[in-house]
């Protein structure tokens, strides 16, 4: 079935756009992930503009992260004063960056820009994860090794184990004390955060969401895999509230970088993005159903894999002799 | 078509028109691009009275070239050499009832544009004059990759000896749109060519427009895009919404 987008001016299989947003709903079910980081690079793959493919993913993740949020105000999981500040930064990170989309397309290399800071956050992103799941799988298998051993050596394994867990839960509270502490004290402007249960500057949360609204609005994505670090390690917001107040910002900031777009690049495929949307609501659904019984490292080790496969295909068209070196662009005559 | 055929022989074999050297019609003015458009094909009909070579150009509206040539820094493929062609046809189709080479070529082919190489104009009026020897060759190799680009997004083609004569001075050819066709108005323009002097011609426009779904959301994207941004949020909000309500009743 063939449709043609409007905006990006080609035709394109319905089938295969509906099986794109299937697929990174999937993944996005399965493992709790935005899937915004895939949809671009694959659309791009597919040959739509990447300017077309960032506008419209940034259009479909809007909907995406209403229900993502829907959930988690449900279970009150959302520090909305954070959020607000967040809110703000992202805003006005998104603008700039929309400028910095537009400023760079008229130089015609808002592509090269788009593709390498994809091959650089993914390689991030992917080898972290990597090491993360490399590093607890070897955890596990010490952790079984030195069972056997207790359990050889007629051990107790239990009390062993009720010991541990203890000394674990000693932890949070320990953490706690050091949260009621500012975070980079020496900025000016501190709020008490009583749903993070956090005192701290409101230039600290101001900046970190500019930056990274920047990127969300040249990448298309919602901005879920920079924030939420973020908001854990450097914010130290607890883990609770991190991913709903994500997602709260993530609706607004996307709908401004929609906006945007739309006015001043004039790229967004309201078709594209509604095909996507019901692609990946359905492939989340099923992700969700599948129910994997593969453990949780494994898991994230298996989407590092994917994660940097992407990486590795976009940084070789980079490097790559193009078959054409050159291109064109063709604008209405004013 | 067979009724139109009929029609078209008809009419143009009128006495009226047959003391033209030349006369042609499309087999339609109009081209609508709909949300299935996989390309189309128009005929072209025409009777000439005169001796001579056939040649059918159709081109479309003017567009802004911007074409730029890739080189490799650290590695990487970067843009880097720009050039701007102010306006190219954003459609070019050249048939023609010999080998374009076999026709003996007018002085005035260059101007009008007559003929796959001729088919981009490389210099403006106000930088003929100013760049130099190394200028107009740098832009003589971008104005051909510029051909061959447009030839690879299927918007410029050439089909030499597609033009065939049915019989007294009747004569037909194709025309192909391809799924990419810009829209705007479209100039049909058959020349009579007889030993490298332009003895006939005839124009006649076609008009590509974008019909239904697709060309009311383009113009609302392009016309009103506040409105539109508004729109596709609100659109996205509707389908979030949507979402809650199928998935979280199950």
């Amino acid at each position: 079935m063939i449709l043609y987008l409007p905006i990006a001016q080609m035709s394109i299989d319905i089938l295969a756009l509906l099986a794109l947003g299937a697929g990174t709903g999937i993944l996005a079910g399965l493992f709790g992930v935005g899937g915004g980081f895939l949809l671009t690079p694959f659309l791009i793959f597919m040959g739509i503009p990447p300017a077309v493919a960032v506008a419209s993913s940034a259009n479909q993740i809007i909907a995406s992260s209403i229900s993502g949020f829907h959930s988690h105000w449900l279970k009150d999981n959302v520090d909305f004063k954070m959020g607000i500040l967040l809110l703000i930064g992202g805003m006005i990170g998104s603008s700039l960056g929309v400028w910095l989309f537009s400023y760079l397309k008229t130089l015609g290399q808002i592509d090269l820009v788009i593709s390498l800071s994809y091959v650089l956050f993914l390689s991030l992103i992917g080898g972290s994860m990597m090491a993360e799941s490399l590093s607890s799988i070897a955890k596990k298998r010490r952790q079984r090794q030195v069972n056997e051993i207790l359990l050889a050596a007629d051990i107790n394994v239990e009390s062993e184990q009720a010991f541990q867990s203890k000394e674990i839960k000693i932890d949070p509270t320990i953490t706690q004390h050091k949260r009621k502490k500012p975070v980079m004290s020496w900025l000016p402007l501190h709020v008490t955060f009583p749903k993070s249960d956090l005192e701290m500057s409101i230039l600290l949360p101001l900046g970190l969401s500019l930056l990274i609204g920047i990127l969300v609005s040249i990448l298309g994505i919602g901005g879920g895999f920079f924030m939420i670090p973020a908001m854990l390690y450097i914010l130290r917001m607890p883990a609770s509230v991190v991913v709903g107040t994500s997602l709260f910002q993530v609706i607004f900031v996307t709908a401004n970088v929609t906006l945007l777009h739309a006015i001043t690049t004039q790229s967004v495929d309201i078709l594209l993005a509604g095909l996507m949307l019901i692609g990946s609501s359905i492939g989340a659904q099923l992700g969700t159903r599948i129910g994997v019984k593969l453990p949780e490292e494994i898991m994230r080790g298996l989407l590092a894999l994917i994660v940097l496969g992407v990486a590795l295909r976009l940084g070789i068209n980079l490097v790559m002799t193009p078959e054409n070196l050159f291109s064109v662009s063709l604008d209405s005559t004013s | 078509m067979k009724l139109l055929y009929a029609f078209f022989i008809c009419w143009l074999s009128c006495s009226a028109f047959a003391q033209r050297p030349l006369v042609a019609e499309v087999s339609s003015h109009q081209i609508t691009i709909h949300s299935k458009f996989d390309g189309t094909d128009l005929i072209l009909f025409g009777v000439r009275n005169d001796p001579g070579d056939i040649i059918v150009v159709v081109r479309g509206p003017d567009k802004q070239a911007t074409i730029r040539k890739k080189e490799k820094i650290y590695g990487i493929w970067v843009n880097r050499k720009t050039q701007l062609f102010d306006a190219i046809p954003s459609f070019y189709s050249v048939a023609s009832s010999r080998p374009y080479e076999n026709i003996r070529k007018s002085v005035y082919f260059d101007a009008l544009q007559i003929g796959y190489n001729h088919a981009i104009q490389r210099f403006g009026i106000n930088n003929m004059m100013m760049i130099s020897e190394d200028d107009r060759a740098e832009r003589e190799i971008f104005a051909r990759a510029l051909l061959r680009e447009m030839r690879g997004l299927s918007l410029y083609n050439i089909t030499t000896q597609d033009i065939t004569f049915i019989g007294g001075g009747l004569f037909r050819t194709n025309i192909h749109f391809p799924d990419n066709t810009p829209t705007g108005t479209y100039t049909a323009e058959v020349y009579l060519v007889n030993d490298g002097e332009i003895s006939g011609m005839h124009t006649t426009p076609i008009f590509v427009y974008k019909s239904g779904l697709d060309a009311f959301v383009y113009d609302l994207a392009h016309h009103s895009p506040i409105l539109y941004g508004i729109v596709a949020i609100l659109m996205a909000i509707i389908g979030g919404l949507l979402a809650i309500k199928l998935f979280s009743k199950r």
